[in-house]
């Protein structure tokens, strides 16, 4: 190419640059030196996910404390409440079928005077 | 470079090896560190910029040793790693100072005929100046080409980029530079 003779004939492939006194003679030496011990980084970013858990850890069990007392709550609330409907209805069936000679006999031998029985069969509140 | 001292091939076993892994980086460094400080010194003129992109790329090339596989030469991987940050530190410069590398009048190219490490003659500053022009890669592949005779295979791996791209891009380079030359003298 023509044009890159003509650099090569003008500019010649000398180097302008100068480096500081005694630079390059120990070059290698100073690399070798920064250089960070292996698996610095590896740790390093272990550590930085130990702390980032230690951080957070707190907060999740918190949450977990809550998640687990929301779930709690809503299962027993739940249940008891399907249980005393069971019951409720179990109790109303039942009462429908006794005779009246069984409500005399449950009456006499229950402890209960006859306001709160009346409440009781009535379902009055 | 010192050929017989350097064998790739024994170094690529030791640097595998975690007990032999840093005296065999050594080698490289010890191989590799000029020839890269003058080709770094290339793109961004100034020493003390030139010496800290060598430490970088150095401690950079330690970090992802594990990850080399020997799929390319030594050489082809230092390099590739180097103008990356090269790239990287040029444009890094100009964002953070608004300044232009590419201007032949700007404060980097006066700078250049200050510094008390160019020493050149004016035909060797005015060549730099030239390169100053130049877009970053386009600069890097006639340093590449035109200083250390670097193939294009070679820098087609180091640069990611097609043989055909290259020569086209060292061309135009010529070009621009014999124009530049021509039309400071």
């Amino acid at each position: 190419m023509k044009e890159e003779d003509d650099i090569l004939r003008r500019c010649g492939t000398g180097n302008p640059f100068k480096v500081p006194e005694g630079y390059l003679d120990n070059l290698s030496e100073r690399i070798m030196n920064s250089l960070p011990e292996k698996g610095t980084t590896a740790r390093a970013v272990a550590k930085t996910e130990f702390r980032v858990w230690r951080n957070i850890r707190p907060w999740f069990y918190l949450a977990a404390v809550f998640v687990g007392l929301v779930f709690g709550i809503n299962f027993m609330f739940h249940r008891s409440g399907d249980s005393s409907l069971k019951k409720n209805q179990q109790a109303k069936v039942n009462i429908e079928q006794l005779s009246d000679q069984d409500v005399e006999t449950i009456v006499a031998n229950t402890h209960l005077d006859d306001y709160s029985l009346y409440e009781y069969l009535s379902d009055a509140k | 470079m010192n050929n017989s001292s350097f064998n790739e091939k024994e170094i690529l076993v030791l640097l595998k090896q975690s007990g032999t892994q840093r005296n065999a980086f050594e080698m490289i460094v010890k191989e590799f560190s000029e020839q890269l400080y003058w080709q770094v010194r290339r793109m961004v003129n100034d020493h003390d910029d030139a010496d800290d992109l060598l430490q970088n790329i150095f401690v950079k090339a330690w970090l992802n040793v594990d990850g080399f596989r020997g799929e390319s030469r030594i050489s082809t991987w230092l390099y590739r790693i180097a103008m990356n940050e090269c790239i990287t530190f040029i444009n890094k410069k100009k964002n953070e100072q608004n300044i232009s590398l590419s201007d032949p009048e700007s404060e980097a190219a006066r700078h250049l005929e200050s510094d008390s490490y160019v020493d050149g003659d004016v035909m060797q500053v005015l060549l730099q100046k030239a390169l100053m022009t130049l877009p970053e890669k386009q600069r890097m592949v006639f340093n590449l080409k035109y200083f250390k005779e670097m193939k294009y295979e070679e820098m087609s791996e180091a640069l990611n980029t097609s043989v055909g791209a290259l020569k086209a891009s060292y061309h135009i380079a010529v070009k621009k530079i014999a124009a530049f030359i021509e039309n400071h003298i």
